[in-house]
């Protein structure tokens, strides 16, 4: 996949995956790399580039003795999240579009 | 294979110039990595290189210093010649570098720095080169100067013993008789034809050498003249 593209799209998969509850890093990695590859180490930069943009806020509950980081999306973090499904619906058209069979008009 | 310590110690080396509160953070995330793989049931060793590869983990720890500055827009520096055209570098940083110029040599600031700071090495090997070459062309100057001098002195020299020679040869000739005088006529002639024939070609010889050395020097001083 273009790493650009990539890029952009782990963003929005992580707010994806913190939407409807908050979550920490590890069980992120585990949800994410469902559907793409992703590495503990991959996932430090994007959390930090969405704590920069405001998309989400974190904080540390205790676990086992030790302190471990939940992230929890705010309302700029669910505009992105909307704002890229609304962007996709074009793609997706246009996916249709390039894909179809020529059923219709044989 | 490392272990949790050496781990966290390397991430500390490699992200050695990310500031405290970043570098706080970065080895608490690993840290908290690591202990989630071995709750899961990860000896410490595997728990570490679950983690990333260490290409990954460093390209991670060079973008994350990356992010907080975004890509510069190159800027256009004003032209102030309408000859030539501009170039530009951007800094890995923030604002693009300036260009410097000299005599049609585009150098970006950081090697004018570089050229600045070592300095004091390449400055002596070319200012004794230079030392050198001055002196070299200095004495050909010189050698070249006295030899044409030199050589107008023999010719005057000559000119000289001929018309003395011709001035004695008449003297002789009412004194020492017919042989004697001839003799010195013919010696003080051929004297006086060589002087001739030695000016004549000495004297372009010698406009051309004055004009060479004019145009050396000129050659100089136009090199240095920016």
């Amino acid at each position: 996949m273009d790493i650009q593209l990539k890029r952009g799209l782990l963003d929005i998969c992580v707010l994806a995956a913190i939407k409807n509850k908050d979550s920490y890093g590890y069980a992120i990695v585990r949800e994410i790399s469902r559907f793409v590859a992703i590495s503990e180490s991959t996932l430090y930069p994007i959390l930090r580039r969405l704590e920069a943009a405001d998309c989400l806020t974190v904080y540390s509950v205790e676990h086992n003795g030790r302190l471990r980081k939940y992230y929890h999306i705010t309302d700029a973090g669910r505009a992105r999240l909307d704002a890229f499904a609304e962007e996709w619906k074009e793609i997706m058209a246009i996916y249709h579009f390039v894909t179809q069979e020529a059923t219709d008009d044989e | 294979m490392m272990n949790k310590q050496q781990f966290l110690a390397a991430v500390r080396l490699n992200a050695a110039s990310v500031p405290p509160e970043e570098l706080t953070a970065l080895l608490d995330y690993y840290t908290e990595m690591i202990d989630e793989a071995m709750d899961e049931g990860c000896t410490e060793e595997e728990a570490v290189a679950r983690v990333g590869s260490w290409d990954e983990i460093r390209e991670q720890i060079h973008t994350f210093r990356a992010e907080p500055n975004p890509v510069p827009i190159i800027q256009p520096q004003p032209s102030f010649h309408n000859t030539q055209s501009e170039t530009n570098t951007a800094a890995p940083a923030s604002e693009p570098a300036k260009v410097k110029r000299w005599k049609n040599i585009s150098l970006p600031t950081w090697a004018v720095v570089l050229l600045i700071l070592t300095s004091p090495v390449w400055g002596t090997v070319v200012l004794t080169l230079l030392i050198v070459l001055f002196a070299v062309v200095f004495s050909l100057v010189v050698i070249g100067g006295a030899l044409v001098i030199s050589l107008f002195a023999v010719v005057i020299a000559l000119a000289a013993v001929g018309v003395v020679g011709i001035g004695a040869g008449v003297v002789l000739l009412a004194t020492s008789g017919i042989a004697p005088f001839l003799l010195t006529l013919g010696g003080g002639l051929v004297c006086v034809g060589l002087a001739i024939l030695g000016g004549l070609l000495l004297a372009p010889f010698a406009v051309f050498f004055v004009s060479t050395v004019k145009l050396v020097f000129r050659g100089i001083a136009g090199f240095f003249r920016t």
